[in-house]
Order: C-alpha cells, then sequence, then structure tokens
C-alpha cells in the first residue's frame, strides 16, 4: 500500500515536472554556475587544480540540491494540494517519499552529468570511480531524504528559503565531511581498508535518517 | 444521530479568539447554510471541521468520535473539502486529477468512471485532457467539485463553492448538492450566494465568533 | 488556571545565590589556589572554565534534544518549556566555549581557530542551535514548536555522527584530563570547584528560562481567556 500510493505520487511529480520543465534544469545550470564560480575563486596559477575536486564535487551537490528542494512542494503549493497529498490510505509517508525519490533522481542525473565537467575543468581523473560513485550516492541518498524532510517541514513557514540551508547544511555536516574525506583518500591512493571507516559513516547516517525522518513527519504534519 | 458535531469550539489567531463557544450539530442527509461577515471566521470554521486545523478549545466529533482519535486517512475519506485554492494540480489535465486523487483514498478499488464524472459537472470531453493550468476559475472550481465527488465522502464543507462559477455552473452546482443530500450526505456551505441559500435545510450566522440561527430577510 | 510559576521564587534564588557564592569562589581559586601551569602559563587557567562550559552545554543540548523528542511524544507546554530553554542555556554555553577556546588556542597553538574535532563539534551544535531556535521563532505558535522539536530531536544523532566525523578526520586537542596535565591538588581543587560553579551557573539560566517561559505561557493564555471574554461581550444580546 505504501509503495504503491509512493509510486502514484512520484508518477504524479514526474509527469508535474516533465510538464512544467522547471526545475531541474535550473538545478543542472546552477551546479555549472557553482562549478566555475569555485574554479575563479580557487584556482591559482601554477597549483595543482585537481587537489580542489573533492571539495568543489561536494559542496557544488549541496548547493544545487538545495535548488531542487526549495522548489519540492511548488506543485502543492500553488494547488493547495498539499493537505490532500498528505492525506492518503497509508498517511503522509507516501508524499515524503515520493518528494525524497524526486529529489534524489534529479540530483543523481546532475551529479552524473557534473561529474565529468568537473573532471575536465580541474584537469583530474577519479582514481578509484566505483569507491567515489559509491560514497555520492550514499551522499545523495541521504541528502535527498533529509532535504525532503526539512523541505517539507518548512512549506508553511515564513523565510523557509533562508531557513532551509540554515537547517540543513548542519545537519549534512557528517556526510559532507565523509564525502569529501573519501574522495581525498581515493585522490591520494589511500587502500580500501582507509575508506570502510568513512563509508560506514554514511551509510548509518542515511540509516538513521530513512527510519526517522518519516516518523517525525508523520509527527509533525498529522495533527 | 449526529454526524458532525462541534462543542466548544475556539479558535485564535495572534493571540487573540475569533471563534469562541461554538457548538454546531449536524445531521445526515441535510444542507446547512453558513453566512457571516468577511473575517467572522467561517473558513477557520470548516477548517477546524474538517480536522486540518486543532481547535484551541473545544473538540469535533465525527459519529461520537473525537477527530483527533481518527486516522487522518480515514478523515479524508469521509469528510471533503472545498475551498478557495483548488486542490487541483495545475500541470495535470482534469482526467488525472480526478484519478489521483480518487487513487489516494480508494487505492485497489475499480478504476473510477472520472470523465463521466467531469462531463456530469460539465466539463466538455476535449478540456478532460489538457493541464489545468489553463482552465478558468470556473472550470477549475467544476473539476473541484468532480475531485470531492470522487473522493465518496460523506460530510462536505464547502467554502464559497458558486466562485467564478456562471449561472449554469450554479445550477448544476445546486443540482449536484440536492443529490448527494439524497444520497445521505451532510452538507456545510459557507456562502453569501443568494442563489444556493434556498437549498438551505438551516441557515446560520457567524457574528462576533458565535453562531446563531440566521434571520431570514 | 493551574499555578505556573510561584510569586516569590524562593527555590530559584536560592539557587542564583548558592551559583553566585561558587562562582567567585572558582575565580578566587582560579586566581589565587591554583598555580599557573608550568609550560602553558596563565593562559591554562581558561581551562577551568572553558572545560566546564564544554560540559555544561553538551548537557543542556542533549537535554533539549531528549525532551523535545518527549514532547514529541507526549505533548505538553511544560515539557516544551523545559525543552526551548534548555537549548537557550546550551547556545549560551557553546557560545562561552566558543569565546575561552580561540583564547587558549591562540597562545598554545598559535592560531586563533584551527579545525580541530571537539571545536568543529561545539561550532557545528551552535550552528544547530541556533537554527532549531531560529526556525521556532519564525513559525506559527503551534507548528513553529512541532517543527522545531522534530529537528532538535533529529539534532542529538546528527550531533553524535558529526563527533565520530570531526574524530576521525584528525587534529590535535590538549588532552589535559586524560593525560593528567592536572597534577597539582590546587589545580584539582578548583577545576573541581570551577565544575561544580559552572553547572550549578547552567541550571540557574536554565531555570530562569524556563520560568520566563512558563510565565510567557501563562500571560499568553490570559489574554486568549480576556479575547475570549471580549468576544461574548460584544455579541448581540449580551449583558452590558
Amino acid at each position: 500500500m505504501l509503495l504503491r500510493l509512493t509510486w502514484l505520487l512520484l508518477q504524479k511529480d514526474l509527469r508535474v515536472a516533465a510538464r512544467s520543465r522547471e526545475v531541474f534544469g535550473f538545478m543542472l545550470l546552477f551546479a555549472l554556475l557553482c562549478v566555475v564560480v569555485f574554479a575563479f575563486g580557487f584556482l591559482r596559477e601554477g597549483e595543482a587544480a585537481a587537489a580542489q575536486v573533492p571539495g568543489v564535487l561536494w559542496v557544488t551537490l549541496l548547493f544545487s540540491g538545495t535548488v531542487g528542494l526549495l522548489r519540492l512542494f511548488a506543485a502543492e503549493e500553488e494547488g493547495g494540494t498539499l493537505v490532500l497529498a498528505e492525506r492518503t490510505l497509508a498517511g503522509a509517508t507516501p508524499l515524503l517519499l515520493s518528494k525524497a525519490l524526486m529529489q534524489l533522481l534529479f540530483s543523481g542525473v546532475t551529479t552524473l552529468l557534473l561529474l565529468p565537467v568537473v573532471l575536465v575543468f580541474f584537469d583530474a581523473s577519479l582514481a578509484q570511480p566505483v569507491l567515489v560513485l559509491a560514497a555520492l550516492a550514499l551522499g545523495l541518498v541521504g541528502q535527498a531524504m533529509l532535504g525532503a524532510l526539512v523541505a517539507a517541514l518548512l512549506v508553511h513557514v515564513r523565510l523557509r528559503e533562508v531557513l532551509l540551508p540554515l537547517v540543513l547544511y548542519p545537519l549534512l555536516a557528517p556526510l559532507v565531511i565523509a564525502g569529501v574525506r573519501i574522495t581525498v583518500l581515493t585522490q591520494a591512493g589511500a587502500p580500501a581498508e582507509a575508506l570502510e571507516g568513512w563509508l560506514a559513516l554514511m551509510l548509518g547516517f542515511d540509516a538513521l535518517v530513512l527510519v526517522t525522518a518519516p516518523w517525525l513527519h508523520a509527527r509533525v504534519v498529522e495533527l | 444521530m449526529t454526524r458532525l458535531l462541534a462543542e466548544g469550539v475556539g479558535w485564535a489567531v495572534d493571540g487573540r479568539f475569533v471563534l469562541v463557544d461554538v457548538e454546531l450539530a449536524l445531521q445526515p442527509a441535510t444542507l446547512t447554510v453558513l453566512t457571516g461577515e468577511n473575517g467572522a471566521g467561517k473558513s477557520s470554521l470548516l477548517e477546524i471541521l474538517a480536522g486540518t486545523r486543532t481547535p484551541a478549545r473545544g473538540a469535533v466529533k465525527l459519529d461520537g468520535v473525537p477527530l483527533p482519535e481518527i486516522a487522518p486517512a480515514h478523515l479524508a475519506r469521509r469528510i471533503a473539502r472545498l475551498d478557495h485554492a483548488p486542490g487541483l494540480y495545475l500541470e495535470l489535465s482534469a482526467l488525472e486529477n480526478v484519478r489521483l486523487f480518487h487513487a489516494l483514498l480508494h487505492p485497489g478499488t475499480a478504476v473510477l468512471d472520472a470523465a463521466a464524472l467531469l462531463t456530469d459537472v460539465g466539463l466538455a470531453s476535449r478540456d478532460h485532457m489538457r493541464p489545468v493550468r489553463g482552465f478558468s476559475r470556473g472550470m477549475l472550481q467544476r473539476t473541484a467539485l468532480a475531485r470531492v465527488l470522487a473522493s465518496g465522502a460523506d460530510v462536505w464543507l464547502l467554502d464559497e463553492p458558486s466562485t467564478g462559477l456562471d449561472r449554469a455552473g450554479c445550477a448544476l452546482l445546486a443540482d449536484v448538492l440536492q443529490r448527494v443530500r439524497a444520497q445521505g450526505a451532510t452538507i456545510l456551505l459557507a456562502t453569501h450566494d443568494p442563489a444556493l441559500l434556498p437549498l438551505a435545510d438551516r441557515r446560520l450566522h457567524l457574528d462576533h465568533g458565535h453562531l446563531q440561527p440566521a434571520q431570514v430577510a | 488556571m493551574a499555578k505556573i510559576a510561584s510569586p516569590r521564587p524562593t527555590g530559584f534564588l536560592a539557587l542564583l545565590s548558592v551559583a553566585t557564592l561558587l562562582v567567585l569562589a572558582a575565580l578566587y581559586c582560579v586566581a589565587f589556589v591554583a598555580r599557573p601551569d608550568v609550560t602553558l602559563g596563565i593562559v591554562q587557567k581558561i581551562f577551568y572554565f572553558h572545560v566546564s562550559s564544554a560540559i555544561a552545554m553538551m548537557l543542556c543540548l542533549s537535554c533539549g534534544s531528549m525532551l523535545s523528542l518527549i514532547d514529541l511524544f507526549a505533548p505538553s507546554d511544560r515539557i516544551d518549556a523545559l525543552a526551548h530553554s534548555a537549548i537557550e542555556t546550551g547556545l549560551a554555553f557553546a557560545l562561552m566555549v566558543l569565546t575561552s577556546g580561540p583564547l587558549w588556542a591562540r597562545k598554545s597553538w598559535g592560531a586563533w581557530w584551527t579545525w580541530e574535532p571537539r571545536l568543529t563539534l561545539t561550532l557545528m551544535l551552535l550552528l544547530l542551535a541556533a537554527a532549531v531556535l531560529g526556525i521556532r521563532s519564525m513559525a506559527a505558535d503551534g507548528t513553529g514548536r512541532k517543527i522545531a522539536a522534530a529537528l532538535a530531536s533529529l539534532a542529538a544523532p546528527v550531533a553524535y555522527l558529526i563527533h565520530v566525523a570531526v574524530e576521525k578526520w584528525g587534529g590535535t586537542h590538549p588532552m589535559v584530563l586524560k593525560g593528567g596535565g592536572i597534577q597539582s591538588p590546587g589545580m584539582q581543587l578548583t577545576f573541581r570547584v570551577a565544575m561544580l560553579a559552572i553547572l550549578l551557573f547552567a541550571a540557574t539560566l536554565w531555570t530562569l528560562r524556563f520560568r520566563v517561559l512558563r510565565l510567557e505561557q501563562r500571560l499568553h493564555a490570559l489574554r486568549l481567556e480576556l479575547s475570549a471574554q471580549d468576544v461574548r461581550k460584544q455579541r448581540p444580546g449580551a449583558p452590558t
């Protein structure tokens, strides 16, 4: 029941996104812009550009993800359907899950398109692509779930455009630290064992968020 | 037996009460019209009755059970609302909207004949398939009415439902309301539309946070 | 209406007096009982308040987070006020730690700030607490409280993960307690007195904020009651 309703709402989001063609393009463009601005900020003549890749990559994903999160509930707000979508037969959880999946899809595609761009701009290559991709996947899952939760909680709050990053970024700190560390370590050619701890940390974060977010969401939105 | 009961309901905005000691009992198969000046708290009262707002005081009961004790999912199947916002996804077509909201509340049941429902509320079939973003206010209102019909709820809480509707639309709305009332639905209508007033079994006026029988002019 | 705060806060005044005396005693001990550290010199004396504040901060914030979780399970105005005041007090002590920390760091490491695990964690805790309090103040009464409670209860396990992450990241922090840096009895006595003083000071602040919040809640309730009576009076047919 939960999965079926989630799928129904996700289908709806995909359709809305396909027709409005709004957020995704901007998210991608914004991500690209981030990389360019970071290049302006960090690249120095005579220094190895590749050293900046981990930071640029993860911070860009954090920032561009925010663009998507701020518009995640736009369709609900516009048509006044939030309460209707929250009160399905399986409660409010399908809405949260569908939004998290939507965000994951957007940020996942953004990442896949962005990664080669960053590598080309900063003249780098991935030493252990599988590990880095695994870290990116874990990072995006955590960001999508926690981001969807925070976006859902803040839908009716004043100044939410300002508050969302203010709340989300410190909460995402473990993922960003671990993600950057993993990328740095793989670039430095560290053995896989050195990364296990970091991957476990990301896994732990994702597990925590996946378990608690639906519960917290239900406690807040279901009166 | 009373279907929807409000007992001593109070509602405050910014630390000031708008509704105080509201007592209301709605019976099955009745249509009640609620009037009141702008800002009298009609919309807030409807939201409290629908369980989407928690009253500052008092309680609302559906079939004798306080709303907070009813699962929100079940509540949504029993109580339908129509208010200022259409409650539709603007990028979806009328057909998709009605199907989606029906499926969210009644998953796994027989596929709804949404097209017939939309034709019923007076939407021409060429308008069934295009996104409702391009709809006029009246067409949105008709689509929203179809959504409420599809929900299968037996308590209808409508806030100015005739907004944007033309004469034919109003007649159709009146028709639909009479039909669902005959089927046993409890209807509460907040409106000033003279065209809908004759439908009322009972008329209430909200004044200074208080409900009283309206003087029929 | 339930009695919320007694007009004569005898217990609170007692707490305030004891905490004041202890803070004065701690200052005396820091100045005259504990000798300057052999290697770090006089700046080491920040340690007595710095570490105590850090512990007070951790206690307040964990209590705030736990109380928020309880408030989500079983909402009550009292628990809400307790949680909110705990987070506020925790934020105050986080500021204290982040003021005393760099002063010490400048002398012992030569830099005002290093991205060292505990300093980073404290900074993140400060940001989290500030975000929770910010949300609470921005949203309308009921929702803001719930949202803040949800985020505050999530913040504790996340803070633990941040702690794990920054520890793995590595860095240097003076390990005064574990390394046996305070051997002399004078220093030990001073540390104990300072610890007790700061903890009581934290308890005082927490109680103070809690009482203020409870009074605000009561004032709000009274105003509501007054406005309800206003509405009743304006009704047609009401006795004038």
